[in-house]
């Protein structure tokens, strides 16, 4: 794979899938690589704005850092999330082994 | 039936129930004894009974939970305490904001069974006023979409033509507020999301400066464009849930850290002398001209009541979409990758843990969820992340000193808030680029994180028009005054 491929390039779209964790059937593999070449062409329109890469930041109304005590908290929460884990064992959240 | 016939009935709306009283009214006859929290509860659940089947607005009614809370604010008042102005009064939620103990699915299946066991803080602050939460609202799932057509749950239907979109994401709590079965809601907006849709559905909706409420509690998308805002008939209505909703949170660093000013009764202030900005990109091609000449009639309308209007320029509307795209596909790919069937939501059982991801987010997600996540990764990965994300971070920043620029010339920025009025059903969902383009006149707004607000301003063909009125940050007081201005102007 080139190291910069198209993202119609079907090797490159089942690359970024699989990273993103997500199965795609044949159709959806077929549709997106039509749609993506038109999306990605509309949006390559930032290019041509004269606008230096700054140091990135995550928001326009401005980065504070907000801190608290370093003070441990117990959450009344703990049994309420665990009830919502398709699988549970002795109050833990239970998957298949990675092997 | 004749074609006509056949016409008149396919656009036949649900039978309109009367309109709801102001909140300040509503919360007058409440104190005065002349309604109960209970009464009107009672009175929302048969608009939403006999409006709901047709309009499918909403997902869920929480009707036990409701009663409950209604109960509660009228035994409050029995014993003679004084209730805050919200007390007792329903309202809807867009499903992507947790309610303790309701159903939370924004709008997807992979979320099947999920419970919020907590509450989100604006449904938290507005509790606490004793507000009384009916039940949860459709939208485009995860809030991507732009007319709730992309909804797990089928569409929402517009109020006042069934063939037509009530817009998106937060198509579900618009047409909810505007066909009468509640008197307020809560949307979300990452990209036009509340004004897109109060604009199709001839509402008032408001999209806050970013950080001036608080996400905590509301399912993310894109979490530097993300805010909670109301849909209501009217800018005071909107001006008291926005003053109950807001300020900042612990829970929500993001937040901003000043209180917010108290709002006025009914927001007050002339326009004369006010100076009122016209970005002329956002009447060029792609807006229906139909929509441009409404909108300048009701800018046209402050004018003769004395404020100063005159063109400015804003160049860098038209690349706004395109940085907005590359933003939020990047910031939802990483927002969504928790959906994975471990903790919580649906799991497709597979015999290994990297098969049980895979299954699950390809089961669970719908195609333009899957669209977003995948262009995210594309413009976040190697070889591609600084064409793409790096350069539209500098994009926002440019657009954000952009509109700071002019509101050192004026005070308010007035412009149409969609490009078009209501479009039909299923026009636009094969087609991305011309979906994403139904917010192009939303997304700058988001991208330099300036609050807006919208305002029905007339029709075309008899489908509402919006007119947006756009401040700097933290300038919601002035979008109020000015809105509650043209109202009076309209004769709202």
């Amino acid at each position: 794979m080139a190291e910069r491929p198209p993202i119609e390039e079907l090797t490159f779209l089942r690359h970024l899938a699989q990273l993103a964790h997500l199965a795609l059937t044949k159709e959806e593999e077929a549709r997106y690589r039509r749609e993506f070449q038109e999306i990605v062409a509309y949006v390559g329109q930032v290019e041509l704005v004269e606008a230096s890469l700054r140091p990135l930041t995550a928001t326009v109304t401005g980065v504070r850092s907000v801190l608290r005590e370093d003070r441990v908290e117990s959450s009344a929460l703990g049994p309420a999330l665990l009830k919502h884990a398709p699988a549970v064992q002795d109050g833990c959240v239970r998957v298949p082994a990675i092997r | 039936m004749t074609p006509a016939a056949r016409t008149r009935s396919a656009r036949a709306p649900a039978a309109a129930a009367p309109p709801w009283p102001s909140l300040r009214d509503l919360s007058k006859r409440l104190a005065a004894g002349e309604a109960t929290a209970e009464g009107l509860l009672e009175d929302t659940l048969a608009r939403i009974r006999a409006g709901n089947p047709h309009l499918n607005a909403f997902i869920h009614v929480a009707e036990d939970a409701a009663r409950v809370q209604a109960r509660a604010a009228d035994a409050r008042r029995a014993r003679g305490e004084s209730l805050p102005l919200l007390a007792g009064i329903p309202f809807g939620v867009k499903d992507n904001i947790c309610v303790a103990g309701v159903p939370a699915t924004a709008g997807s299946r992979i979320l099947e069974g999920f419970v919020p066991p907590y509450d989100a803080t604006v449904i938290e602050r507005l509790k606490a006023q004793g507000a009384v939460v009916v039940g949860k609202t459709n939208l485009d799932e995860f809030a991507m979409g732009s007319s709730t057509e992309f909804s797990a749950f089928g569409a929402t239907r517009h109020p006042l033509d069934a063939r037509r979109v009530a817009g998106g994401s937060s198509g579900g709590s618009a047409a909810a507020v505007s066909a009468g079965l509640v008197p307020y809601a809560l949307g979300t907006e990452t990209g036009g999301s509340i004004r897109q849709p109060a604009s199709f559905c001839g509402i008032v909706g408001l999209k806050t400066t970013y950080g001036r409420v608080s996400r905590y509690g509301v399912i993310a998308y894109g979490s530097s464009f993300d805010q909670v805002g109301p849909f209501a008939r009217t800018v005071a209505d909107a001006a008291i849930v926005y003053a109950a909703i807001a300020g900042p949170d612990p829970k929500d660093a993001t937040t901003l850290p000043e209180p917010v000013s108290p709002i006025p009764a009914v927001p007050e202030g002339a326009v004369a002398g006010l100076r009122v900005g016209v970005p002329k990109e956002y009447f060029t091609e792609g807006v229906d001209p139909a929509v441009a000449r409404v909108v300048s009639e009701a800018i046209d309308a402050l004018a003769r009541r004395g404020a100063q209007v005159e063109e400015v320029s804003l160049p860098l509307t038209g690349v706004a979409l395109a940085a907005y795209l590359i933003l939020t596909r990047a910031e939802a790919s990483t927002n969504l990758a928790r959906y994975d069937g471990v903790r919580f939501g649906r799991r497709v059982s597979a015999r290994t843990l990297e098969e049980i991801y895979d299954k699950t987010r390809g089961a669970g997600f719908g195609p333009e969820i899957k669209r977003r996540i995948i262009l995210g990764t594309f413009v976040l990965s190697a070889g591609y992340a600084d064409q793409y994300y790096r350069k539209a971070v500098a994009v926002r920043q440019a657009i954000a000193d952009e509109y700071a620029k002019v509101f050192a010339r004026v005070d308010v920025l007035a412009t149409p808030a969609a490009p078009e009025v209501a479009f039909r059903l299923g026009a636009k969902v094969d087609d991305p680029l011309r979906m994403y383009a139904s917010d192009i006149l939303s997304v700058p707004v988001n991208v330099a994180g300036v609050p807006a607000l919208v305002v029905p301003c007339g029709s075309v063909d008899g489908l509402p028009v919006g007119l947006q009125l756009i401040a700097a940050q933290e300038k919601e007081d002035l979008l109020f005054r000015v809105g509650a201005a043209y109202e009076r102007v309209r004769g709202a």
